[in-house]
């Protein structure tokens, strides 16, 4: 494991996990992550740690968890009530309570018709929760998308291998050498995020890990072979390939 | 970067109007997917930047909206009234002028923004011209229009659609393909998978990139553009502007450039065959795999400062220059 990184707190890479990031934050963690170890590994604990305290009967929040409601109600719109019904402050995110202070949320005609309003989780709920989402047809969607998504991905990916191969051919043994050094680098960082993207089924943010690693590497790729056609070149490409 | 998020404290966020909501099944079967439309209407006196995010469905942007007012339009779609009442949309305005719109599904006792495929939610979002976008879709087509501020847009299935837009464009995109139409700003497009069609846009640079597909551009009026495919073809079609910069490289796809007027240029080519011209090329000359040569038609006018230079390179297909289309629109395509 690499040395400890600076760069994101814990509590920050918590709130990643939890999908409780804004949109350019999460982002910035993704691609921060897609090469550094020390945020990859600490993600999956984090992750770890949300599935493990799902499965227990009275969940214990994580160490993070005060911290982040203080920063949160300390940043929380004076308008919560606006939200309030939808605070469930244990639910299965570690960071879910936190965060629901902010949200405002449209009320469905159908939900009102029903009366089937959902409570607040209770403790002990959310094993029972994670297991019935195994065959809820809304997560086999999810998983779908995410399955084609990751499918094309890989499809791209061996269309630029096969050009780089025609490159590959002009190059030195050592230059083919170092290619498949980065190209196995790359490929650890792939399987690394599809190994914690699997390990939660519905994971938005496992998954867009993992597409962060597969653009790292097309762009890595296709920059390969582009610069491949001026001989030698691909070697002068940096970490993120264009 | 430490990742700290802006302040949250609020801003005034109030539900000012629903109009029109209402559910209902599209057909008269029972497995016709149910409908629920919803439309607000909020108020955003100090929005700066609207993000929206909704990976369980379509996002539509429109620059139409008065001043301080945000107009939403959520349509949620799914099999069954359950599964509908799983589909939340959130709306959340920040002090710091940051307002985010999110659509989420229920599942297991938590909210959390999933794709989905037969169930989903299309938002139709109007905000004041003069405020910065940014919209993500996973599946979903997200589109922009009558923006003044910039968009950045982002789908990993979707197709992007961008028209008449001031400020700076941003795309990124798996596969769906691209419009972007009448941009007055910086443009940076990225995709993997897909065509890309760019017309109209006069910003300072162009900057457009796609792995396998081809992008067609269109009286382009920036300094610098630089189109690159690795697999695709590139066709350029307009006025070659003097003392702008195009750069435009194919891996294994034809390049093609038809100027419509009569403007001196530099020319640095690099073909698998010979550079196929229909216009007088002079001093050329011969500099490793490159062509060097320069194009002055009778009818050019006197060049006051530096020339456009035109870089135009494919490793395994044909380069081409044409004056006059030789094939009808339709093949440009």
């Amino acid at each position: 494991m690499a040395g400890a990184c600076k760069v994101f707190a814990t509590e920050r890479l918590s709130a990643f996990v939890d999908g409780e990031l804004s949109a350019n934050e999460t982002a910035a963690v993704r691609a921060h992550a897609a090469t550094c170890e020390h945020c990859t590994t600490a993600i999956a604990d984090l992750r770890a740690l949300v599935v493990n305290a799902s499965a227990l009967g009275e969940p214990e929040p994580p160490p993070t968890l005060w911290a982040s409601i203080e920063g949160a109600l300390d940043r929380a719109p004076r308008w919560s009530w606006l939200s309030i019904g939808n605070w469930r402050p244990f639910s299965v995110g570690a960071l879910a309570g936190a965060a629901a202070v902010a949200l405002l949320m449209f009320a469905l005609p159908a939900l009102h018709r029903s009366g089937s309003r959902l409570p607040a989780a209770p403790p002990g709920a959310e094993a029972v929760a994670t297991a019935s989402t195994a065959i809820d047809p809304l997560l086999n969607e999810a998983e779908a998308e995410f399955a084609e998504a990751a499918a094309a991905y890989e499809r791209s990916i061996a269309k630029l291998r096969a050009l780089l191969e025609r490159e590959e051919a002009r190059w030195s043994p050592h230059e083919r050498s170092r290619m498949a050094e980065r190209l196995a680098r790359l490929d650890d960082s792939i399987a690394r995020s599809r190994e914690l993207a699997r390990r939660t089924p519905g994971d938005s943010a496992g998954n867009e890990q993992l597409f962060a690693a597969y653009q790292q590497k097309i762009a890595f790729l296709a920059a390969a072979v582009h610069r491949g056609g001026e001989a030698g070149e691909w070697d002068k490409l940096g970490a993120h390939g264009r | 970067m430490t990742g700290s998020r802006p302040r949250l404290t609020a801003l005034a966020a109030a539900l000012a109007a629903a109009i029109g909501a209402g559910s209902a099944r599209a057909g008269d079967g029972g497995d016709a997917p149910l409908f629920d439309r919803r439309e607000i209407i909020v108020p955003a006196k100090a929005a700066e930047v609207v993000r929206i995010d909704n990976l369980l469905g379509r996002i539509q942007i429109r620059g139409v909206a008065r001043p301080g007012e945000i107009h939403i339009v959520a349509e949620k779609r799914a099999s069954t009234p359950e599964a509908l009442g799983r589909l939340r949309v959130h709306y959340t305005a920040f002090e710091s002028g940051e307002v985010v719109i999110d659509a989420r599904v229920e599942l297991g006792g938590r909210e959390r923004s999933l794709p989905l495929a037969g169930s989903g939610v299309d938002l139709i979002v109007d905000v004041p011209p003069d405020v910065a976008v940014e919209a993500k879709t996973f599946g979903g087509d997200v589109s922009a229009s009558g923006l003044r501020a910039g968009a950045k847009l982002e789908t990993t299935g979707g197709r992007i659609g961008v028209s008449d837009v001031h400020g700076g464009v941003v795309t990124r995109q798996l596969r769906g393909g691209q419009r972007v139409a009448a941009v007055e700003g910086d443009v940076d497009l990225d995709g993997v998978e897909g065509e890309m069609d760019l017309r109209n846009l006069a910003g300072g640079r162009v900057d457009a990139r796609m792995v396998d597909g081809s992008i067609r551009a269109e009286d382009l009026r920036s300094g610098l553009v630089r189109l690159v495919t690795t697999t695709g073809q590139i066709v350029l079609l307009g006025v070659i502007r003097p003392g702008s910069h195009y750069d435009l490289r194919s891996y294994a796809g034809n390049v093609r450039i038809i100027p419509t007027g009569d403007t001196a240029f530099e020319l640095r080519a690099r073909s698998a065959t010979p550079i196929d011209t229909d216009v007088p090329l002079r001093a050329s000359r011969r500099d490793g795999d490159w062509l060097r040569a320069e194009y002055v038609n009778r009818r050019s006018p006197p060049t006051r400062g530096r020339p456009a230079l035109v870089e135009l390179s494919s490793v395994l297909g044909v380069v081409s220059i044409q004056i006059q289309p030789r094939t009808s629109p339709a093949e440009l395509r």
